[in-house]
């Protein structure tokens, strides 16, 4: 059997929506995620850069919500990231998240999800937004 | 310390200097610990073929973040990055260049803040475009 590309009991949850946890910023995360990309700017030394809120987060999302609603193959297809304010060490930023919209396109084995994802901190203020795109596919010609 | 950019010394079509990063396999981990994102096809060549891929491939949102440095290298400490969006279009390798580019589109003043928006890309050896963007920033007046 092959496996549906989107996992049928995510298929009409367009608009559901869930709080993927809270988040404090420790500077050592802040000196991982630089390191990481080979970005050596000291700016990032007392301040995130404004890409770092898309990995708050990020495990948890793809445990929860990604690895169960895609079993078949899986690309992402697109990140707009809204940047509201700075994120330092110490904030704790609260990720909530919710699927905006699905399309199926049957004819093409494909589908694209679209998630929305909003990162508050301990002030209550918005630190960013982001819209992220995830392309399901039936991998076809896959080596076994 | 990199000089900072003020929105007078932009010049519509202006290029940003370009970064090319060599992203290595140990790169990818890095990043997959930094951002929490395991997927198998960033690091299991068996897997990433089970997949469809011709292997290993990197992670979009690596290459989203350094087109975010790009941006963030050329405007210096007083500038801010607003808005970043990117399409993943193709797939880059490890160990092969990806040359991340700009473009400034757009000048503008509003509400008290300059503003500059600009094409953004990402680029193999062979010049194909794998990653597309757009980037909102502010700058600082000289005046």
């Amino acid at each position: 059997m092959e496996k549906p590309i989107i996992s049928p009991e995510f298929r009409d949850k367009a608009g559901a929506g869930w709080t993927l946890g809270e988040y404090q910023v420790e500077r050592g995360m802040i000196k991982r995620f630089v390191k990481a990309i080979g970005d050596p700017n000291p700016r990032w030394e007392g301040q995130a850069p404004p890409t770092f809120i898309l990995t708050i987060g990020g495990e948890e999302f793809g445990q929860r919500i990604i690895a169960p609603m895609f079993p078949s193959g899986l690309l992402h297809g697109s990140t707009e990231l809204e940047c509201l304010a700075p994120v330092r060490p110490g904030d704790e930023i609260t990720v909530t998240g919710k699927i905006a919209a699905i399309r199926e396109r049957p004819s093409s084995k494909m589908a694209f999800v679209t998630f929305e994802i909003t990162y508050q901190n301990q002030r209550h203020e918005l630190v960013a937004r982001c819209q992220q795109t995830m392309i399901a596919y039936a991998p076809e010609g896959a080596k076994p | 310390m990199k000089e900072q950019l003020y929105y007078e010394d932009v010049a519509l079509d202006g290029e940003i200097p370009a970064l090319t990063k060599l992203p290595t396999t140990r790169q990818l981990v890095m990043w997959a610990g930094a951002s929490g994102d395991y997927y198998e096809i960033h690091y299991d060549k068996d897997f990433a073929q089970q997949k469809g891929l011709p292997g290993v491939i990197v992670h979009g949102q690596l290459v989203a973040c350094f087109l975010g440095q790009l941006v963030t290298d050329w405007i210096g400490a007083k500038g801010s990055l607003k808005k970043l969006s990117c399409s993943y279009k193709g797939m880059n390798f490890p160990s092969k260049a990806i040359i991340c580019k700009g473009k400034v589109t757009r000048k503008y003043s509003e509400n008290g803040e300059n503003y500059i928006e600009c094409n953004l890309w990402a680029e193999n050896a062979k010049g194909e475009k794998t990653v597309t963007g757009k980037a909102l920033i502010t700058l600082p007046a000289r005046s």
